[in-house]
């Protein structure tokens, strides 16, 4: 069972957190232990089994990139290093020496500043393109589109994924 | 995580740190960058154009220790070597020299890779038949 089927969901990317949040505390009462105090050892493992499942699935789908990340997972598809295109590497290269000044105390605050502003404009926008892109994979999704489509969408959250990560390192490196 | 003894000394004493010019005819440029944990890393080489030896190396990585070792280890492997012998250098000579355990091979990798972008780089600056 995938983390979509725990929760009874299709496979898209737009999620309403609330619902899922509902979901969640129900199927959690419906696995709970206090349930299976008198059933049979066999259905006892199943309700624990149940639990962890529907715990891993819950902490993935309610985070918009792990989410996005799952997603891909399931069809195949993982960030690349060798795709990782050379001119966001240039970037992030760039401003982790422009972030050691401003961390090593030789940098302005002005500089500071304007590092701390560009991080968060790339964060943004990162965010706007993920959503964005995950719109259309369920769009897709839903109009019944063939797999060579689907594919393509994919191999596109992929890419937009392969920066997520620079920008976490980013944000946590500059102190939040 | 464990460090062994060889990734804490690369990590204390990194070897090679700093940049050589990248508009340099004889100086090759590696930027690689691992998505999965989102860690840059740059090497450069610079070449005796007639030996096709490389004479010097620089890294610069920012990134978790082990790719700090990796890379550091990197530069010093390939300073004397031809760019065939530097090619030859896997990420699984790193891996045994540095006692790497399995969630940090990645990092290894990395520095593999850097070692090739730089290859490349020079051999894209000199013409791409020339030796190796
Ligand atoms: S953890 Fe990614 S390079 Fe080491």
């Amino acid at each position: 069972m995938d983390y979509f089927e725990v929760f009874g969901l299709p496979r898209q990317l737009g999620i309403d957190t609330l619902a899922l949040e509902k979901t969640f505390h129900e199927l959690s009462r419906k696995y709970h232990p206090d349930y299976f105090t008198t059933a049979s050892p066999s259905e006892k493992t199943q309700a624990v089994r149940m639990t962890a499942l529907l715990n891993d699935a819950y902490r993935t789908l309610r985070h918009p990139v792990r989410r996005v990340e799952y997603l891909l997972s399931l069809y195949g598809f993982k960030p690349d290093s060798s795709k990782v295109p050379q001119a966001l590497l240039m970037e992030v290269f760039e401003i982790n020496e422009r972030l050691e000044e401003v961390k090593g105390g030789t940098a302005s605050v002005e500089e500071a500043d304007s590092l701390r502003a560009l991080i968060k404009e790339k964060r943004k926008r990162f965010d706007a393109e993920l959503q964005q892109a995950s719109l259309e994979w369920d769009e897709l999704v839903k109009s019944g589109q063939p797999e060579a489509k689907l594919n393509e969408q994919l191999a596109r959250l992929t890419e937009i994924l392969s920066e997520s990560s620079y920008i976490r390192n980013l944000e946590r490196d500059l102190g939040g | 995580m464990a460090y062994s003894d060889k990734v804490i000394d690369h990590y204390n004493n990194p070897r090679n740190v700093g940049s050589l010019p990248k508009e340099d005819p004889n100086v090759g440029t590696g930027l690689v960058g691992a998505p999965e944990c989102g860690d840059v890393m740059k090497l450069q080489i610079k070449v005796n154009e007639e030996s096709g030896v490389i004479e010097d190396a620089k890294f610069k990585t920012f990134g978790c220790g082990s790719a700090i070792a990796s890379s550091s280890l990197a530069t010093e492997w390939v300073k004397g070597k031809t760019l065939g012998e530097a090619l030859a250098i896997k990420n699984t000579d790193i891996v045994k020299e540095l006692s790497l355990p399995p969630v940090k091979i990645h990092c290894s990798v990395l520095a593999e890779d850097a070692i090739k972008a730089a290859v490349t780089d020079w051999k894209k600056k000199h013409g791409d038949g020339l030796t190796s």
